[in-house]
């Protein structure tokens, strides 16, 4: 028999036992859970606590020459909802057990009818502060949504019924402006509705409207959030301009805020980088009120016109119509940029040209007499008429006038491949290089290609086509001294993290012409087409010389050239002597009126003469109707620039 | 170890001890001072640690109001860069009658700060007057 001692020494080392038994066990489960099953839990638990935030980058911004802002990101706030909250149904509460059945039915029906009371007001409060539909935010606010798969179609369970699961986040509404989405957030929280979540974002935004529009493009976000340009400055320099995503990694705590001891990585976000065109918003400005003016009175199909500076070729206005607004939904139509890519038959403002080689050559000289056969001649059988009967003109004459048989008689005395030099020479062809697509070759035919009527065609601007680009930077040759340069629509890059400006290479000008003096008298017989007598009267500013040509050409239309339907262009340079810009405005089948002369050149008078007082030109001479501002004031004029 | 139950009587030949009141006291006061001095390291480490904790938060929320306030610098922008377009300003312009225009080049006067010879600097704004 057990002595006391034994049994309680006995008891003891059992205890001891039982309870070395338990530190082992505990000891087995803590290796498991430390050592074997680590990793395996510790990536359970970082997934848990561990959030990931998206950064968002801002796309690079445009502005023009002085740091006006033409295209921007705007800050606004997409609004989504969890309908599962207003349902009560995000954190479920624990049934008593021991509640009666009938209790337990009445509980629930009170929760439903709370859940559906908190719906209606959260759709009222939102269809009110954002103008949006009642019933269809209604809708959306359903708790519960229908399980689908890949496709589209909705799940079933086995008793034949559809599948669903608790409905956690719906869109309400994005690119909410600013001050307007912090107003509801406000609202909502004085309102006690606690389901509406807003998250920061940004809208592409052109606060100019619809000002160069078909220049700038425009940009979207598709639904994987890749930015996307399918126009304008915005699609060549996309790349450029895009930014990059960064990432916070972070451990968060019950209540979602980051712990301050806990795992913090950060990649930075980069932002893209922005472009300063050469446009000068002023002169594009006044353009545009221009351009609307004209495209009102005469509602031609398109309409042209680019403002150079024939110094260093670059662009200080530019703009077409029919145009857009950027910041509304878009027709199809209006998304190209066909001041780049729509090639037309130049006409008349061409000639200058072939007439500047042919004095260049010393085949003729701007006093040398061409028999313009009374406005009609026959070469190889085929009639060549010019507007009006000359007899015989000077070769400035042939400019003033804008005889077709005195240039192509002067082509004659070039020859085929001497015209086509020049033509090409001058740029015509081929592409400007702005960062415009698509942007058209145009078309000069080859030597070899050319028939017997060629040589008398072309040179008047029939038979070959150029886009507008590409006459504004032949022009700028003949504005600057025979002196060719590249036309440059962007001025310089920024990197707005670093400050680094980027300012691409300028190609030093070509010369087009062997002797310096044929660029003056060039110059001094296109002044001729504005003044009495030439063509373009109507382009002549008081007090300033304006050299410049008129074209009128008939359209190609499936091939053949329609009747009735015209370009109308007018060309330009001013002061003549000094020039400080060179504008092209063509109308594309003008109603009323087609000529040159008539319908574009008056909008170069009225868009230069601003331009000049904008850039305080003084006049050459004393206009010949002085005219103040007092007077004009007294005169009841109004506003002008 | 002999342990029996219920036998509560002292074993023979234990000499009691003297009860010494001062060694006691020192040793009391050790260990008060001991946990005092673990005490006081707890609760400062626990406190730099809450004022640490503290000045982040305060300082992601002041990123946060600075966030905030970038965000309505920008959205101010935009509207000052819209307000600036010209078919705006020639709307209020008519709307408010005023006769502005452009000034005739001859109404124009150029002004330019010419240096002093000396070289000295001087304020621009004194050179303009």
């Amino acid at each position: 028999m057990l002595s006391t001692n034994d049994s309680i020494r006995i008891r003891m080392r059992l205890t001891a036992l039982f309870l070395a038994f338990i530190g082992v066990g505990i000891g087995i489960w803590l290796y498991f859970i430390q050592i074997v099953r680590h990793d395996e839990l510790l990536e359970k638990a970082r997934k848990q606590y561990t959030a990931v935030k998206k950064i968002r980058g801002k796309r690079g911004e445009i502005f023009d020459r002085n740091g006006n802002l033409l295209v921007s990101n705007e800050p606004c706030l997409t609004i989504t909802c969890d309908p599962a909250i207003i349902a009560n149904l995000d954190s479920p509460v624990q049934e008593d057990p021991k509640m009666s059945p009938e209790k337990r039915a009445e509980k629930q029906a009170r929760a439903r009818a709370k859940a559906e009371q908190n719906r209606r007001k959260t759709a009222y409060f939102i269809s009110k502060q954002l103008d949006l539909d009642y019933r269809e935010i209604y809708e959306k606010l359903n708790p519960y949504r229908k399980l689908r798969d890949r496709d589209g179609k909705v799940l079933y369970d086995a008793g034949g019924r559809e599948r669903v699961d608790l409905n956690r986040y719906v869109v309400i509404a994005r690119n909410v402006p600013l001050l307007k989405g912090r107003k509801i957030r406000e609202l909502a929280k004085k309102n006690k509705i606690n389901s509406l979540f807003f998250t920061d974002t940004y809208k592409r935004s052109y606060p100019k409207g619809k000002m160069l529009s078909n220049v700038l493009g425009l940009s979207k976000i598709t639904a994987d959030g890749r930015e996307e340009s399918p126009l304008g400055i915005e699609r060549f320099y996309n790349q450029l301009m895009r930014s990059s995503d960064g990432k916070k990694i972070y451990e968060r705590g019950r209540d979602g805020r980051q712990l301050n001891y806990g795992l913090h990585q950060e990649t930075h976000e980069r932002d893209g980088q922005n472009i300063y065109l050469t446009i000068d918003e002023v002169l594009q400005s006044i353009l545009e009120e221009e351009l609307d003016a004209a495209y009102a009175k005469y509602t031609p199909k398109a309409l042209y016109a680019i403002i150079a500076d024939p110094k260093t070729g670059e662009i200080l206005a530019i703009s077409q119509r029919p145009n857009f607004n950027p910041n509304e939904k878009l027709n199809s139509d209006d998304l190209r940029t066909r001041i780049a890519s729509d090639p037309l038959e130049p006409g008349s403002i061409i000639k200058p040209f072939t007439v500047g080689r042919a004095l260049d050559d010393g085949v003729v000289t701007e006093d040398t007499i061409i028999d313009c056969e009374h406005g009609n001649w026959f070469y190889m059988n085929k009639p060549l008429r010019d507007s009006h009967p000359y007899d015989k003109l000077t070769v400035a004459g042939v400019i003033q006038k804008s005889s077709n048989i005195g240039t192509a008689k002067i082509a004659l005395m070039l020859g085929k491949d001497v015209v086509y030099d020049t033509f090409r020479k001058f740029g015509f062809g081929e592409r400007t290089g702005l960062p415009l697509r698509p942007e058209t070759r145009g078309l000069v035919p080859p030597p070899r290609r050319w028939d017997g009527l060629s040589i008398t065609r072309f040179p008047i601007g029939y038979g070959i086509t150029v886009s507008p680009v590409q006459m504004v930077r032949a022009y700028c040759a003949l504005a600057d001294n025979g002196n060719l340069r590249s036309l440059r629509l962007v001025d310089r890059i920024e990197n707005p993290e670093t400050g680094e400006v980027y300012r691409p290479e300028v190609p030093p000008p070509k010369q087009m012409f062997k002797n310096p003096d044929t660029c003056r008298k060039l110059v001094s017989m296109m002044t001729m087409v504005t003044e009495k007598g030439g063509t373009a009267t109507r382009a002549k500013i008081d007090g300033y010389p304006v050299a410049g040509k008129t074209g009128t050409s008939r359209k190609v239309v499936n091939g053949h050239y329609a009747p009735g339907k015209y370009f109308g262009s007018f060309v330009g340079f001013v002061p003549a002597d000094d020039p400080k810009f060179v504008m092209l405005v063509t109308m594309d089948e003008p109603k009323g009126a087609y000529y040159g002369g008539t319908v574009s050149a008056p909008v170069f008078r009225r868009v230069a003469e601003q331009a000049l007082k904008y850039y305080n030109i003084p006049p050459r001479t004393e206009p010949e109707n002085k005219t103040d501002n007092k007077t004009a004031g007294k005169t009841g004029k109004g506003v002008s620039r | 170890m002999n342990i029996q139950s219920g036998n509560f009587r002292r074993p023979a030949g234990r000499v009691k001890k003297n009860f010494n009141f001062a060694e006691k006291l020192v040793s009391a006061v050790k260990l008060v001072l001991l946990f005092l001095a673990v005490g006081a390291i707890v609760n400062g480490y626990i406190y730099l640690n809450q004022r640490i904790s503290e000045s982040v938060r305060a300082t992601r929320l002041s990123v946060r109001e600075a966030e905030l306030a970038d965000r309505e610098i920008e959205s101010l922008s935009l509207e000052n860069e819209r307000l600036k377009r010209w078919p705006h300003i020639k709307a209020q312009i008519t709307r408010l009658k005023l006769d502005l225009r452009f000034p005739e080049p001859r109404q124009v006067r150029h002004l330019a700060i010419i240096p002093p010879p000396s070289g000295v600097a001087v304020d621009s704004a004194i050179a303009s007057r």
